[in-house]
């Protein structure tokens, strides 16, 4: 059976769960799964923070839609005032410090843009570790450069220099989007974990979407399949620019 | 594993560049294909390459004409209102028959309009642009797999007619991710130098002159009709079509690039409802394929032309089709996308309603 992300990170009420990775590699989608997943799982509030100063085409706003009335109240996105949305600019909410030291909600946060989008992040470090975090780098094997452990800790590197914070885990997202096969997420995997064992850090979860994950369990080696997650993917290109949600 | 890599389009579009031999990368950063000039800058110096980040697009364009004297494989790309700086430089190319791509990413116009995907570039792309008469091979994409894979005939073309070809996508493509493979890679050991090229006399008994001033009216008169002998064998030879279902197709939709893609799912959705549609997708929207598309006038009972934009590949259509069958039009601006249920709400509306 595939497990829950609120269950894989665990995190405790004040933490801060930091999604970093290189471009491209699902931090927004993990990011919107595990705030979803945690909003579902416990009466914690849960903050979700937008930090991904290079992806001006995506919004986090529209997740609202996906939950309850009870569960919207305990969910809150930190991003940009809606005009500034689009506006192809590096732009903070205002605020950003206070919200990020909440001790009664659990933060999620998205950091784009490899070492140079992550190293946004270190003026609000302070912040951060003050209520304890969790530094997560989502990786997918299949994205251009991305296919050995040698690559992979060229980025770990880049992107803890980055943010000053320590590393605590890996998430195995690789796919091919539909055309996704077991083969691919268990080599990703096996890519993945040994590039943490370097580290000394674990991979908490393999995450794979509804598109090809029916089977993937049986198909998974024990140490993948126990850290399996399926998650949903949300268009959000056409979210933003689509004048229908689905074509 | 497999040996296909999950890319976003911009940067697939510059590996497919590089794939096709391209070398020489100048460019200025603008959203939505940023992807492309930073993937460039990583990529060119493990190749062997050139990238430089001008400090505009005019200095990028100017730089390409540059390289594309020396007879390399070179490009640029930009999105709306960067490619709008560059119209004087690409007439300037087009006045000097030497080869080059130049990629449009479109957006959201006119004027500085937004970074959301849209086609309304068109008109600059196929009929105006920069002073003179001159024309560009355009080419146009309708998914990412199919933009890397033109690259290498964009460059082939280019060289062949020693022309600039265009590459026109979208927000749309250039910012979304679909898997992709690389299935070709030109060895760039194996291009020649042009012998027009400006490098260096070599011996020759004279130096080779690039430029596009001619001073005298009969002989400028002359280069332009040579021009125009150029570009009506390009008509003649590189209009390309796809046509989707139109076997047995009552109606077309005709549409290109992100909208044609759209449109696939219109044309299922309608098939489903008993109506037989087809699609007429442009690849190429310079030479428009007029002969394959007026090849359905008499066979079908008439056409919608969707498009990002407000009646400009509709003019084409009109142009080439006139009053041989009715003609509809649906389009959407300043960066909204219409879904397949628009469209085929359109097609309803507009072609079968009241017949």
């Amino acid at each position: 059976m595939a497990h829950s992300l609120s269950s894989l990170f665990a995190p405790r009420i004040g933490q801060s769960i930091v999604i970093a990775g290189p471009s491209g590699s699902g931090k927004t989608e993990l990011t919107i799964n595990l705030a979803l997943s945690l909003v579902g799982a416990g009466p914690s509030r849960v903050m979700v923070c937008d930090l991904d100063v290079v992806k001006p085409y995506f919004r986090l706003r529209d997740l609202m839609r996906l939950v309850s009335p009870e569960q919207a109240r305990r969910l809150e996105i930190v991003e940009p005032p809606a005009r500034l949305l689009h506006a192809d600019l590096p732009v903070f909410p205002a605020r950003l410090h206070a919200l990020l030291s909440d001790p009664e909600a659990i933060k999620v946060i998205d950091v784009g843009g490899d070492a140079v989008g992550a190293g946004t992040l270190a003026q609000f470090r302070g912040s951060i570790v003050a209520r304890g975090y969790g530094l997560y780098v989502v990786i997918n094997t299949l994205r251009p450069g991305m296919r050995d452990a040698t690559s992979i800790l060229k980025v770990l590197d880049n992107i803890v220099q980055g943010t000053g914070l320590q590393l605590t885990g890996l998430v195995a997202n690789t796919n091919l989007q539909d055309e996704t096969t077991a083969s691919d997420v268990q080599q990703g995997f096996d890519i993945i974990q040994s590039a943490g064992m370097v580290w000394q850090v674990p991979v908490v979860a393999v995450v794979a979407s509804h598109e090809y994950a029916e089977g993937l369990e049986r198909q998974l080696t024990a140490d993948a399949r126990e850290r399996l997650a399926v998650i949903d993917v949300f268009n959000r290109i056409l979210d933003t620019v689509g004048s229908q949600v689905r074509f | 594993m497999s040996e296909k890599v999950l890319m976003k389009g911009a940067e697939a579009l510059a590996e497919g560049a590089i794939r096709a031999g391209c070398r020489y990368y100048f460019g200025y950063p603008i959203t939505p294909q940023n992807e492309t000039p930073e993937y460039m800058s990583r990529r060119m110096p493990e190749v062997g390459g050139r990238f430089v980040q001008a400090e505009s697009e005019i200095a990028s364009i100017n730089m390409v004409y540059g390289a594309a004297c020396a007879g390399v494989r070179v490009m640029t790309s930009s999105s709306s209102p960067g490619i709008s700086l560059m119209q004087e430089g690409i007439s300037y190319i087009s006045g000097s028959n030497v080869p080059c791509v130049v990629m449009n990413v479109m957006r959201g116009g006119p004027g500085l309009g937004n970074i959301a995907p849209a086609q309304a570039d068109y008109f600059q792309a196929v009929k105006g642009g920069g002073n003179g008469d001159h024309r560009r091979i355009v080419l146009a994409p309708s998914s990412i797999q199919e933009g890397v894979d033109l690259f290498v005939d964009a460059f082939d073309l280019a060289e062949k007619y020693r022309m600039v070809v265009m590459i026109i996508t979208d927000g749309l493509i250039g910012q979304m991710m679909e898997p992709v493979e690389f299935k070709t890679t030109v060895d760039v050991s194996t291009l020649v130098t042009p012998e027009w090229a400006t490098t260096g006399r070599h011996g020759r008994t004279h130096p080779n002159i690039i430029t596009s001033l001619t001073l005298d009216a009969a002989g400028l008169e002359k280069w332009n009709l040579a021009l125009q002998r150029k570009y009506a064998d390009v008509e003649a030879a590189e209009s390309r079509l796809e046509e989707y279902l139109m076997d047995d197709a009552d109606y077309a939709i005709i549409a290109y690039g992100i909208m044609a893609r759209i449109a696939k799912t219109t044309v299922k959705l309608a098939r489903e409802k008993g109506i037989r549609l087809g699609l007429l997708r442009p690849i190429t929207v310079w030479p428009f394929p007029r002969k394959q598309i007026q090849s359905y006038a008499g066979r079908l009972k008439g056409s919608l032309t969707v498009e990002l934009a407000y009646r400009q590949l509709f003019e084409d259509v009109q142009l080439t089709l006139c009053d041989r069958m009715p003609l509809g039009w649906y389009g959407r601006g300043g960066g909204v996308v219409p879904g397949p249920r628009e469209i085929l709400q359109a097609f309803e509306e507009q072609l079968l309603k009241g017949r």
